[in-house]
């Protein structure tokens, strides 16, 4: 237990020099401490309390702020121009001064979410993606465990080239059509959980397959293709392992007989992959540009230029050029971008900005040094798990966030398996209830649109087998490869 | 729209169901008549040759009136052979001129209690002693091929090759024009835009259905010419008006389903109406 005094010369021994404009007391550490308390309470009942997370997180980033400036823990400008910004140098040595709600928002994550979002929207509308899922549907010639493999791995890779939600909703919508084409309505719980879970295995996949990944990521240095190698041999043995269980799991078998094939195969083969294809020439430009899209932000940290403009001028680079073709209708594709993420995600960096400044990183930091004195090993494994536990019930991005800024104030070199720890907790955590991640969500939404009734505890008794199956192996990954 | 209902359309929209040709066996045919001996077997002789596209083992057996009077002891008698076919006319066992705008009590129980299909001809004195030639241009209709397939291999297994099959598939206006005025009362929808691409929807996809047909029709029976009708209208006169202008000699129509709606929605209509054509009622 730490004693009041104790407490009080930890938060000053921890706290970075840099940061500390007005040195925090404990108790003011405290009270911002149990408001980002709050924040992750209503973000974890976010559905009880039906509000989103853009407005939850931004009426705290509006108390942070407010407390911020009455406990003068803020960097404010010296003169009266400058009231409410905090100055910045630029490359001139010129002194800016913006707002300091403005400077606490990494605008390169957002830049890279938005361009990604805004890419994968126009690319999605030429009917590439739903192309591909029908051929592979029709090549698994109806036999449900041929299905449940192509859709399996499709998830995956959907999820690290688009996002989970969106893999979730095209595969998990083809899952229900098929499935009743096929006359199999029974295995839509199997492969409706099976591809939920799977979302988050392919979320690993990338440096910006899902957002702990573009933030840890990019707070550790990790370059696109070093994450890729790096996180690519798990998600080949996670992915494998997952859908083997699933068949297992729910009694999915493949067709037997010539008869059947020949019936599964005469069902499928309706499909017609042309039908999503609305402009040939526009399918084989977004083929060209998704292909260079992901080539490009590979080798982003090695392409003069673009290693100093980073991933976000690519993303939002690659998300003009695809609106040039819908250049008169541009508003229809800003009308579809997530704005509640991006909204909260913002309000989000401003509240941890607060923290920082309140000491309440430090503080966290501090406890969490017990977990990494522990070794790397041993320490990072604890974390993993810990972090896994932590995203199941809550949003897995404040915990990312936080721990990103934690790792990254205690010096923690870009190649420590510590990062991993908590890319890989914060991913494979959506898989142990509904609400640990959107796409699980997604996939329990659909469930329940077909009928399946799967509340809380059935889906965390259907997912415990294959939650704790990827954590396990997320720890033994981590703990003695990297 | 959520994007779930989205990518579920549009995944929906790219299923095209395909019609695979069956044969459809016709070997036993039971002749039921309501007239003396004699005029029986002058009606049947005047029917064996509309059978002229059917394999040479089709075998038509007479029942004599006496046998079909009673319902009871036909349905019976019907249920005791194995049938393919029951061929009789309208107003079987009923004064034709009494009751002009019906088919009779007995062919319209026969027509939901029998399994096999039923065909009817025009009523003998109709027919005034001409023989039944086979029929070349046949024209099966419903507003669910998909679901209805065995339409399509009857209609192909009655044609004379060569020969025209016409495939009618009319979208009832009246039903349309309903939904349209509630979905113009309901705000959030574009009634535009609803009726714009509900009335595509309806008839592209029927067209899509008859045009793959088609193809598969083709690849099995190069000598039929395979016809699409696809509209919006009014059922009865719209299908009135295409069997006159194809010069039908054959209409198959489906009479059975669950809630009899199939006879007592469009069939039942078209059968009155088209008194003197051949129909088959499946």
């Amino acid at each position: 237990m730490f004693t009041q005094d104790s407490l009080s010369l930890l938060v000053q021994s921890v706290a970075p020099s840099a940061h500390a404009h007005h040195a925090p007391s404990l108790g003011v550490t405290l009270l911002f401490s149990a408001l980002l308390a709050g924040l992750i309470l209503c973000l974890a009942f976010e559905e009880k309390i039906h509000a989103q997370k853009s407005l939850i997180a931004g009426l705290f980033a509006v108390v942070s702020l407010g407390l911020g400036v009455a406990f003068d823990l803020l960097p404010f400008g010296p003169d009266a121009a400058s009231k409410g910004a905090a100055p910045l140098t630029n490359a001139f040595g010129e002194v800016l001064y913006h707002p300091v709600f403005v400077q606490g928002v990494d605008w390169g994550v957002i830049g890279i979410i938005l361009g990604a979002s805004l890419f994968v929207d126009v690319a999605s509308g030429s009917g590439l993606f739903t192309w591909v899922a029908l051929k592979l549907t029709k090549a698994s010639g109806g036999d449900p465990v041929k299905l449940l493999w192509s859709y399996g791995l499709m998830t995956v890779v959907f999820s690290a080239v688009l996002n989970n939600v969106t893999a979730m909703i095209i595969i998990g919508s083809l899952t229900v059509v098929s499935l009743e084409k096929l006359g199999k309505r029974e295995l839509l719980l199997g492969f409706l959980l099976t591809e939920g879970l799977l979302t988050n295995v392919g979320g690993l996949l990338t440096l910006i397959s899902s957002v702990p990944n573009i933030i840890v990521g990019t707070a550790a240095g990790i370059s696109f293709g070093s994450f890729f190698v790096t996180a690519a041999p798990f998600v080949v043995v996670t992915s494998a392992g997952t859908i083997w269980l699933g068949v297992r799991r729910f009694g999915i078998k493949g067709l037997e007989s010539d008869s059947e094939r020949a019936e599964g195969a005469a069902l499928v083969a309706q499909f017609d992959e042309r039908e999503s294809i609305t402009d040939p020439a526009f399918f084989k430009f977004s083929a060209v540009m998704l292909g260079l899209f992901i080539l490009t932000i590979a080798s982003a940290s090695a392409l003069p230029g673009v290693n100093k403009l980073g991933m976000a001028f690519v993303a939002l680079s690659f998300a003009s050029v695809m609106l040039i073709k819908f250049k008169s209708e541009v508003s229809k594709f800003y009308a579809g971008v997530d704005w509640d993420l991006l909204g909260f995600f913002m309000a989000l960096f401003v509240v941890i900005n607060v923290m920082e400044h309140a000491q309440v990183l430090s503080l966290i930091g501090e406890g969490l040094k017990h977990i990494i004195g522990l070794g790397e090993q041993v320490g990072g494994g604890l974390m993993l798990v810990a972090a896994g536990v932590f995203s199941s019930v809550t949003d897995n991005i404040p915990l990312a966030a936080m721990l990103a800024k934690i790792l990254g104030a205690q010096g923690t070199s870009g190649d420590s398996s510590l990062w991993w720890s908590v890319i890989f907790g914060a991913n494979l955590g959506g898989n142990l209830t509904p609400i640990g991640s959107a796409s699980t969500l997604v996939a329990v939404t659909m469930m329940n649109k077909q009928g399946l009734k799967v509340g809380f505890g059935r889906f965390v008794g259907l997912a415990l087998p294959f939650a704790l199956f990827h954590i396990a192996l997320a720890v033994i990954y981590v703990v003695l490869f990297l | 729209m959520s994007k779930i209902d989205q990518f579920e359309s549009l995944f929906r929209s790219a299923v095209h169901a395909q019609y695979t040709p069956r044969s459809y066996p016709i070997r036993e045919v039971l002749v039921l008549t309501d007239l003396p001996e004699g005029e029986d077997t002058a009606y049947l002789s005047q029917l064996e040759p509309f059978f002229g596209g059917l394999s040479a083992e089709t075998k038509l057996t007479l029942i004599p009136r006496e046998q079909s009077e009673a319902l009871d002891q036909l349905i019976e008698l019907i249920k005791s052979h194995d049938v393919d076919l029951i061929c009789t006319y309208r107003n079987l066992h009923t004064t034709y001129g009494a009751f002009p705008y019906t088919l009779g009590g007995h062919v319209e129980v026969l027509t939901q209690v029998c399994e096999a299909p039923i065909l009817l001809t025009a009523r003998p004195e109709q027919l005034g002693g001409a023989r039944m030639e086979p029929p070349q241009r046949v024209m099966a209709l419903t507003d669910q091929f998909e679901e209805h397939p065995h339409l399509i291999d009857a209609a192909t297994a009655m044609i004379k090759e060569p020969g025209a099959l016409i495939l009618s598939h009319v979208e009832d206006s009246r039903t349309f024009e309903r939904y349209m005025s509630a979905i113009a009362k309901i705000p959030s929808i574009d009634t535009d835009q609803a009726r714009g691409e509900l009335s595509q929807q309806l008839l592209s996809s029927a067209q899509g259905y008859i045009h793959r047909t088609q193809e598969a029709i083709n690849a099995v029976h190069p000598t039929i010419t395979v016809m699409g009708e696809v509209k919006m209208g009014h059922l009865i006169s719209e299908h009135t008006a295409l069997v006159e202008a194809h010069r039908i000699d054959l209409l198959v129509i489906d009479t059975k389903d669950e809630d009899q709606l199939a006879m007592h929605g469009l069939s039942h209509p078209l059968a009155v109406e088209l008194s003197t054509l051949p129909l088959l009622m499946l």
